[in-house]
């Protein structure tokens, strides 16, 4: 009697006992890649907006602040989103036929607010505050990417529980000088120039212009900048001159309640 | 006399009911999940497989909305405080009224308004979910058919014409009682249009007798304005002044602080009750005299002869005129003042005010102003005058403007059956809600919540209080001052009514008296008042009264059913019975007895009365009328006295208040609006069951050593210790405050514990830190994570809260360098309103679950009020309240056996509750000594507690309600008191932002913020001079069950009380340590 099976049916034997043991492995690292991946956290995904508002045109081409349109990120939890009045106090003279600005003119005559689909959004049982992190000198960019060069505006991080501890367990890594949340934009409003460079043939990303600091550079371009020796000793030196109580930071209650 | 604490007659008995809600959190669950082991088991597998998944969503597309034009001041995700006046039982509170974005949020109490001093109470914290109330009156009904406001006006307005000619002889405007100048200026132009008009006010609870009694004593109808700031001896005929009399909050805040007995300052008031039911003003007060309420009068009588030294009059049976004598002595010693209440007859009053002015309390403890209603009627009088031109035909025009009066009208009124007559062809009933009364009228009219209106109101000292709206209002409703201006063709806004009233005030003073809430200088002047001579002989004779007597009482959460649609007040634990959605007949142990109620033979008293009690019908039956109401059996009920509570057994006005409880008012008459003689009670045969909370979360448990366990480790057994420890002043003045130290028996009581010698050796060795384990600073519980950091090196807490010095088995836990934050409860001035406990509902987002959860044990309240007799017998009760939020052990319980690291410790002392963490095991609730963890069994805001609860998610306009600064929890969740964290926090963050430290008192938690006593104190004990600081080193500050070492940060001052020497009697020698 023939045999039934190939001796290379061996292989194929062994191949599938590994593959049924490695299978729960192979499921969590798919499930976990997945939960991480843009798919689900939306990053760097441009949604539909009422308005083709572009960041990059206001912010680095315009000079505009930051506090401009989020005018309560210094004093309350939420930076805010502006009102149609604040675009109309520019748009009832600049660009006041453009078609684009229909919906922002209509809401303002008919005083229906406008609907912006929202981007950076935390769980619910999430409380995080603007206010404080901008008084400790948290670059905007840190946590929201490269906003300056954003022509339709993208979530620039993944907003995950991990990624938030890594700063309230070592802020030395991210604070900055009081008062300097801004000073990034300070400078793009100098320059006028903050657009991020791609190299086509390197892939590799670059910011064109001068008088940024390293960290100042990263941040431009929206990647995590990891600071080193002497400036994360500048950084545990503010973290004292703040009275940061770093054990505490990471106390459940001070984000979930 | 030996006495003992007790919770229910239950545990006396020590029935297994009992057994099980000491031994279980939950007894009879079993029964509530009918599983075979094999379904069980297979459930719990697909649970476990499937449990991960949960936790995984795709966080949904939302949409942000910014305004079209920002509004001023508004910043968002900020929240603002407006001043404004809400109206609690017919009179102005002063409120401070948080509004998130637009949105009123939360209720406080406003400290410039003369009613409220900064606290409030059950019911103006409820005023926010009757705002949001989905079943409140929405739109304007004509028959069951949907109208608008133009189409009633155009119905009302020929027909006001037409009336014009008789100058409107055939209308009626029916309100409740008017205390509001706009209002009453608003009506009284309606008058003068239709000077034949009659205006009628009608509320089932009135102050009609206060008007009488005054009339009597003064020969003018006046309000009395009490001061206990000063007083030295109080005494309450029957007035229930800490939580129903008009001006409660204050009075209460007034009598506690005459009640803060501290270390240097070892003194407080006394207050004697004479009362004819069981209040939470007579649970408080050191003497306590329980009669009927005609006994009431009798005995004031003898007490004004004895005080003036004319005549002698005759005490009831059962009074000892010890009691009287000394109480007298009391009085005449300067700073006395007698206190009458609303419900007690016209002639009590006349006494009370004639023993203040023998006394000298006139113009110290009390002083009398002017009405503050706009015009003083008697009420009953008119009520059934208009039933009686009703049924002539001589109405053609029936407005009801608020109130509710087909439902709470005295029963020989027959009004329901005049408004059935048909006689009446126009008939409109403004109304929060499609109530008894609208539904009988032809026009429903919504009216507007406090919330939404403009208007103003006087508070109990005559103070106008100004309304202003936090919200436009929700639906298309109206004001009753807006509805009449309409109808008299003034087609202006509330606020422009308002402005127009006022219009001699200055624009300045006006913007600062909105700014305010209050308008200042409006309390009413106090009038000089001269006693009418031989008062007593022109009083009428008591009436005699040898059988049963009724009376009929404010419900102590719905009113007199105003507020019965309120879910949060009907799921409250009503103040001494502790029962929930339901009313009952209130009666002594030795009257169901002498009744038949209870066997008298067989086991023993408190078996039979926990066997019967709130679980059966009886048949009350008053002249001609009968209802069958639930029988509850109440320590300290005086006998012969049967106490029913108005309110419930409503028929129609929304699916909360609709079929709770039993109706009492087919029994009241206007001959009896406040009680009734000649009263028969039959019991029935059918069953009914209470749900009330006093057997739940019990502390205490019989522990058995059979294996000698404890007595080898030389755990002391506090099995006796009582959870409420209290003493008299003379003793916490012998002992210079140290009531309970080195466990010295208080020899009066039998709870204190009975320790053997050798026990005691252990108060003398204090925790020796250095010898304590450590565990590494990283590793506790081997959870990684320094969340929880020892260091052995600081050792803070050695014997500052837990003064009993015991031994522990946990190393010690340090508090170095951060805030830590803790809570001192003084019993003493604790009066078991339940304000905190509204309050905590109010600010947390803490579901309801509907009668038959709380039956079940699953009560969410975050802090409750945990109800206590005292006593030698069955009958002779006195009452202790203990609110009991969680402890905030420092050395928690709950933590070390949470298999997920959900509850963990902060480093600033708080016992965190991670909602996302938790996974519902339920073993932290059950390792908890103190039963402060509340389970989310089901789904309760999306109405899983049934109809009667509040559902989001179907009634989206609730969403509204809740706190955007505490998350909302869902299914299989713990929960319990956070302190206010989000408070916490955001005061910390404006501190951080500012580089400050937080100053004591800049946090306030809403337990705190709302208590009329101000019995709750918080801040941080690191800070040796903050207030809580300061009461935690009081000699009487005790931690509860301090033998678990727990720690806990939550502290209590032992409840002195004040009895009068006199009348202290000698302890018996038997049986004394």
């Amino acid at each position: 009697m023939p045999n039934i099976f190939a001796p290379s049916s061996n292989l194929i034997g062994k191949l599938a006992i590994i593959g049924v043991a490695a299978s729960p492995l192979v499921a969590m690292i798919t499930i976990s890649q997945f939960t991480r991946s843009g798919y689900v956290t939306k990053v760097g995904t441009a949604f539909e907006q009422p308005v083709p508002f572009s960041h990059e045109h206001h912010v680095t081409e315009l000079g505009l602040d930051c506090r401009y349109c989020h005018t309560s990120v210094e004093k309350s939890a939420k930076a805010g989103y502006p009102a149609t009045h604040t675009c109309m106090s520019c748009h009832s003279q600049v660009w006041s036929n453009s078609p684009l600005l229909e919906p922002v003119r209509e809401s303002y005559e008919k005083n229906v607010p406008l609907k912006w689909t929202t981007l950076n959004k935390v769980p619910e049982f999430v409380y995080f505050n603007h206010s404080i992190h901008i008084s400790r000198g948290v670059n905007c960019n840190n946590c929201h990417g490269p906003v300056q060069a954003m022509q339709m505006a993208y979530k620039g991080r993944p907003f995950q529980m991990t990624w938030c501890l890594d700063c309230h367990r070592h802020p030395e890594k991210y604070v900055g000088k009081p008062g300097s949340a801004f000073d990034l934009y300070e400078k793009i409003r100098k320059t006028k120039t903050g657009t991020v460079l791609h190299d086509e043939k390197t892939g590799k990303k670059e910011w064109a212009g001068s008088g940024l600091t390293e960290e100042e550079q990263t941040l431009m371009v929206g990647d995590q900048y990891v600071r080193k020796g002497e400036e994360l000793e500048e950084g545990k030196k503010l973290v004292k001159e703040y009275n940061i109580k770093v054990e505490q930071l990471s106390d459940c209650a001070v984000c979930h309640h | 006399m030996k006495t003992k604490q007790w919770k229910s007659y239950a545990e006396l008995a020590k029935t297994e009911e009992f057994t099980q809600w000491v031994d279980e959190e939950f007894p009879n669950r079993a029964t509530l999940l009918d599983l075979d082991r094999r379904d069980f088991l297979k459930l719990t597998g697909a649970g476990m497989a499937l449990a991960g998944l949960s936790g995984c969503r795709i966080m949904p597309q939302t949409k942000s909305v910014p305004y079209v034009r920002a509004p001023e001041q508004l910043v968002p995700g900020q929240s603002l405080y407006y001043a404004t006046t809400l109206e609690s039982r017919g009179l102005g509170i002063g409120v401070l009224v948080r509004s998130y974005e637009g949105r009123p949020v939360k209720i406080e109490g406003n400290p410039e308004h003369p009613s409220s001093l900064g606290a409030t109470d059950v019911w103006t914290q409820s005023e926010l979910l009757s705002l949001y109330d989905p079943e409140r009156a929405q739109s304007v009904i004509e028959r069951g058919e949907v109208r608008t406001w133009d189409q009633f006006f155009s119905t009302a307005r020929p027909v006001l014409q037409k009336e014009a000619a008789s100058g409107g002889a055939g209308i009626r405007l029916v309100t409740s009682t008017v205390v509001s100048p706009l209002y009453a200026a608003t009506i009284g132009k309606f008058i003068r249009a239709y000077p034949n008009a009659k205006w009628i006010q009608w509320e089932p609870l009135s102050q009609v007798n206060v008007r009488k009694g005054t009339q009597l004593a003064f020969g003018k109808p006046l309000t009395p304005v009490y001061h206990l700031d000063q007083a030295k001896t109080i005494l309450s005929l029957d007035a229930d002044f800490l939580l129903t009399l008009p001006g409660s909050v204050r009075y209460a805040r007034e009598f506690a602080n005459g009640r803060r007995v501290r270390a240097d300052k070892p003194e407080m008031n006394r207050l004697y009750t004479i009362e004819s039911s069981y209040t939470v003003t007579g649970a408080s007060s050191d003497h306590r005299l329980a009669v009927k309420p005609t006994d009431v009068e009798r005995v004031a009588r003898v007490l004004l002869t004895k005080i003036t030294g004319s005549g002698a009059g005759q005490l009831p049976a059962g009074v000892d005129e010890a009691f009287l004598n000394a109480l007298v002595a009391d009085l005449k010693n300067g700073s006395g003042v007698v206190i009458p209440g609303d419900e007690q007859s016209p002639a009590l009053h006349a006494i009370a005010h004639a023993i203040n002015a023998a006394i000298g309390a006139n113009g110290k403890g009390v002083t009398y102003h002017a009405p503050i209603e706009a015009k003083v009627t008697d009420q009953a009088a008119d009520i059934k005058a208009l039933s009686a031109d009703i049924e002539a035909g001589k109405v053609s025009f029936l407005l009801t403007l608020g109130g509710n009066p087909i439902y709470d009208a005295p029963a020989d009124a027959n009004l329901k059956k005049a408004y059935l007559s048909e006689k009446c062809p126009l008939r409109a009933h403004l109304s929060h809600y499609e109530n008894e009364t609208a539904e009988l009228s032809h026009w429903s009219l919504p009216e507007s919540h406090g919330l939404e209106s403009w208007g103003d109101l006087k508070a109990h000292d005559g103070t106008v209080g100004l309304q202003q709206p936090l919200v436009e209002p929700l639906y298309d409703t109206k004001t009753p001052t807006e509805v009449i201006a309409l109808l008299l063709g003034q087609p202006l806004t509330g606020m422009e009514l308002l402005r127009q009233h006022h219009a001699a005030i200055a624009e300045p003073v006006w913007r600062k008296a909105v700014h305010d809430g209050v308008l200042p200088g409006t309390a009413s002047p106090a009038a000089t008042v001269a006693p009418v001579a031989n008062l007593l002989a022109s009083l009428p004779e008591t009436p005699a009264s040898p059988d049963l007597e009724v009376n009929f009482r404010p419900d102590p959460t719905i009113w007199d059913g105003r507020y019965a649609n309120n879910t949060w007040l009907q799921e409250l634990p009503k103040p001494l019975t502790t029962i929930v959605w339901d009313n009952a007949a209130l009666i002594s142990p030795k009257t169901a007895k002498k009744l038949g109620l209870i066997a008298s033979e067989g086991n023993n008293d408190a078996v039979n009365i926990a066997q019967y009690s709130g679980k059966k019908l009886i048949e009350v039956t008053v002249g001609g009328a009968s209802v069958k109401v639930a029988v509850w059996v109440q320590p300290g009920q005086p006998d012969d006295t049967i106490t029913l509570f108005l309110g419930y057994g409503r028929t129609k006005g929304g699916a909360v208040c609709e079929k709770q409880g039993f109706d009492v008012y087919p029994v009241r008459t206007s001959g009896s609006l406040n009680h009734a003689l000649g009263v028969t009670v039959k019991p029935t045969n059918e069953s009914y069951e209470l749900a009330y909370t006093q057997p739940h979360h019990l502390m205490r448990s019989e522990t058995t050593d059979p294996f000698g366990v404890n007595e080898a480790l030389h755990v002391v057994e506090h099995k006796n210790r009582d959870i409420v420890r209290s003493g008299t002043l003379a003793r916490f003045v012998e002992t210079k405050g140290h009531l309970h130290h080195l466990h010295e028996a208080d020899p009066e009581r039998a709870g204190v514990a009975p320790h053997g010698e050798s026990e005691g050796e252990h108060n003398e060795h204090p925790v020796e830190v250095a010898k304590l384990p450590t565990i590494p600073a990283d590793d506790a519980f081997g959870l990684g994570r320094n969340h929880w950091k020892y260091l052995a090196a600081e050792p803070t807490v050695k014997s500052e809260v837990n003064k009993e010095g015991y031994n522990s088995l946990y190393p010690e836990y340090s508090r170095a360098g951060f805030n830590a934050w803790a809570m001192s409860i003084d019993l003493t001035t604790c009066i078991g309103c339940n304000a905190c406990t509204i309050a905590c509902q109010a600010e947390n987002n803490i579901p309801t679950v509907g009668k038959d959860q709380v039956a079940a044990g699953r009560e969410m309240h975050w802090i409750r009020i945990d109800h206590y007799f005292e006593s030698a017998d069955l009958e002779h009760v006195e009452s202790h309240f203990m609110p009991i939020p969680c402890m905030q052990c420092e050395k928690a319980p709950c933590e070390p056996v949470c298999p997920v690291a959900a509850t963990v410790h902060s480093h600033e002392g708080l016992n965190q509750m991670v909602y996302n963490r938790c996974v519902g095991t339920r073993y932290c609730s059950n390792n908890c000594p103190y039963k402060v963890r509340r389970f989310n069994f089901l789904k309760w805001t999306q109405g899983a507690g049934g109809a009667t609860t509040l559902n989001y998610f179907e009634k989206p306009v609730l969403k509204m309600l809740s706190n955007p600064d505490v998350t909302v929890r869902g299914r299989g969740v713990m929960e319990k008191c956070t302190y206010c964290v989000q408070r916490i926090n955001d005061v910390r963050i404006e501190a951080k932002k500012e580089s400050r430290e937080i100053q004591d008192g800049e946090i306030i938690t809403a337990c705190q913020q709302v208590c009329p006593t101000q019995a709750i104190v918080f801040g941080d004990i690191n800070n040796p001079k903050s207030k809580v600081s300061l009461l935690k080193q009081q000699p009487h500050d005790y931690a509860l069950l301090a033998e678990l070492n727990t720690r806990p940060r939550t502290t209590y001052m032992a409840k002195i009380k004040n009895p009068n020497p006199a009348l202290v009697k000698p302890v018996a020698a038997e049986g004394g340590h």
